[in-house]
Parts: C-alpha cells; sequence; structure tokens
C-alpha cells in the first residue's frame, strides 16, 4: 500500500505531460501568427491606400463639380439677369446665388465625410492588427503552459493573471475583438444588390 | 440600383435640366450638383444600401417625368414642375 501511494504522484505527473506534438504544433503555431500578422499589416495598409486613393478622386470630382457649378452661376448672372424685367431680377440673383452656394456647403460636408472614413478604416486596420497580435500573445502564453507542464509561473509572467482560465478568456476576448472589427470593415465595402 | 444606375438617372435629369429656361436651368443645375456631391462623398460609404433605398416604382415614374420634361410641347411651368418631383425623388433617396 505504502509503495503503491508513493508512485502516485508520478502517475499523475506523467498523466498531464503534454505530448512532444502538441509542444511542437504549439510552437510552430507562434510562426504561424508572425506570419498572418504580416500578412494583416500589408493587407492592412494596401486598404488605406486604396480607400485614400478613393477618397482624392472623390474629391477631385467635388471639386471638379463645385468650379463648373460656380461658373454657370456667375455666367448666368452676367449674361440672364440683366435681360430679366428690372422688377424680377433681384429676386432671381438671390435665388441664383443661393443654389450656386449650396454645392460648395455640400463639398466641405462631403469631404469631411469622406475623411471621416478614411480614418475608420485606418483605425479598424490597426485595431485588427492589434487583436492579432494579441492572439500570438495568448499562443505564447499557451506554448509556455504546454511545454513546462507546470502551469503557472510563465503563464502568470505572460498575461499578468494566473492559470489557464486567463488564456481562455484573454483568447476568447481576443477573438470577439477581432470580429467585431472584422465585421466593421466588411460593412464599410459592403455591396448589396 | 446601383450606383452607376443612380449617376446615370442624374444625368438624364441634367441633360433634361438644359431645356430650362434661365435661370431655372442653372439653379436647376446646382441643384443637380449638390446631389453628385453628396455621391461622391459617398465613395467610402455603403453607397450600396442607399441606392436599395430606391424602388423599382421610383425609377419607372422617374423615366416618365423626366421624358416630359424634355417633351418641346410642355408649358415651361410643367417642365420646371416635373423636373422638381424628379429631383424631389432623388434627394429623398441621397439625402
Amino acid at each position: 500500500m505504502l509503495r503503491l501511494t508513493a508512485c502516485l504522484p508520478f502517475v499523475l505527473l506523467a498523466a498531464c505531460a503534454t505530448p512532444p506534438e502538441v509542444k511542437t504544433l504549439s510552437s510552430a503555431q507562434i510562426g504561424y501568427f508572425d506570419v498572418a500578422i504580416g500578412a494583416v499589416s500589408t493587407e492592412g495598409q494596401a486598404l488605406v491606400l486604396a480607400a485614400d486613393a478613393i477618397r482624392k478622386q472623390a474629391e477631385v470630382t467635388i471639386d471638379a463639380e463645385v468650379a463648373r457649378t460656380q461658373a454657370e452661376v456667375a455666367n448666368t448672372l452676367a449674361t440672364t439677369i440683366p435681360n430679366l424685367p428690372a422688377a424680377d431680377r433681384a429676386a432671381a440673383a438671390t435665388r441664383l446665388l443661393a443654389s450656386g452656394a449650396a454645392p460648395a456647403v455640400e463639398a466641405t460636408a462631403s469631404k469631411a465625410r469622406l475623411q471621416a472614413r478614411l480614418d475608420l478604416i485606418r483605425t479598424r486596420t490597426q485595431d485588427l492588427n492589434r487583436a492579432i497580435e494579441g492572439m500570438k500573445d495568448v499562443q505564447v502564453a499557451l506554448d509556455a503552459y504546454l511545454s513546462s507542464d507546470q502551469a503557472g509561473a510563465n503563464v502568470s509572467a505572460l498575461l499578468g493573471s494566473p492559470g489557464a482560465q486567463a488564456l481562455l478568456v484573454k483568447a476568447g476576448l481576443t477573438m470577439a475583438q477581432a470580429k467585431a472589427i472584422s465585421a466593421d470593415l466588411l460593412n464599410l465595402f459592403a455591396v448589396r444588390p | 440600383m446601383t450606383k452607376e444606375e443612380l449617376l446615370a438617372q442624374i444625368n438624364l435629369l441634367d441633360t433634361a435640366a438644359a431645356i430650362l429656361p434661365e435661370p431655372e436651368k442653372t439653379i436647376a443645375r446646382s441643384d443637380i450638383s449638390v446631389l453628385r456631391i453628396r455621391l461622391s462623398g459617398m465613395a467610402l460609404d455603403e453607397v450600396a444600401a442607399v441606392m436599395s433605398k430606391l424602388t423599382a416604382p421610383d425609377i419607372a415614374d422617374m423615366k416618365v417625368r423626366i421624358a416630359a420634361v424634355n417633351n418641346v410641347n410642355s408649358a415651361q411651368a410643367t417642365r420646371v414642375d416635373l423636373f422638381n418631383r424628379v429631383l424631389g425623388t432623388l434627394i429623398s433617396v441621397i439625402v
């Protein structure tokens, strides 16, 4: 009986040991995260560049529209208004000036809208990158946990909170954040029939 | 309706505005410019979602009215009224 009791801790430790394949996979996963971080970062930069190009093109179109309208209004003021009956001139000129000012006002608002959207896209891509980096942190901690077979010290040091449960909580939060950011980005570029 | 189709409708309206008398023509074209600018400002937005607000009857109605604006036999006041109705439909969707 004494011999059996003395053997029990050893048997339990052996049961907890992480299989070597799992350790290898876990370490490889860290490398995959590095690749994913690089890929997402590159994609994010491309997305921001493309969005910025769209914004610039839209601003060129807007500026051209405003310039064309202002030229037309100026021309009509100079050529048409003097030919109207004197009693109608002031009212017509006032209406013309008001309608001619509207495109410039709309241009300012539309440019602000474009910039706000671009800022949102930029922020969201950065957030997405950070979320994936967070997942890598989780994997690094998990790897340390699996390699040591002594949960606690390494995990605590890496994540600032003890236990494997902390890993799960952090992973869950990070995944939820990544999904939300990804959904936001998809919505921004959604094409609906 | 796609963005291109909506732009085509706006351009049709712009063409129709060309036969309005001055200063109505310039005022009408300024109003159309506001629509185009608003649409350009939505380049990074969910433009498609906005387009889907236009229903098939709206589009058919606009086409009939734009054709009527172009009818040289109509009185100028009628043309301006028809133009403003089409513009109103577009504004209700875009603005």
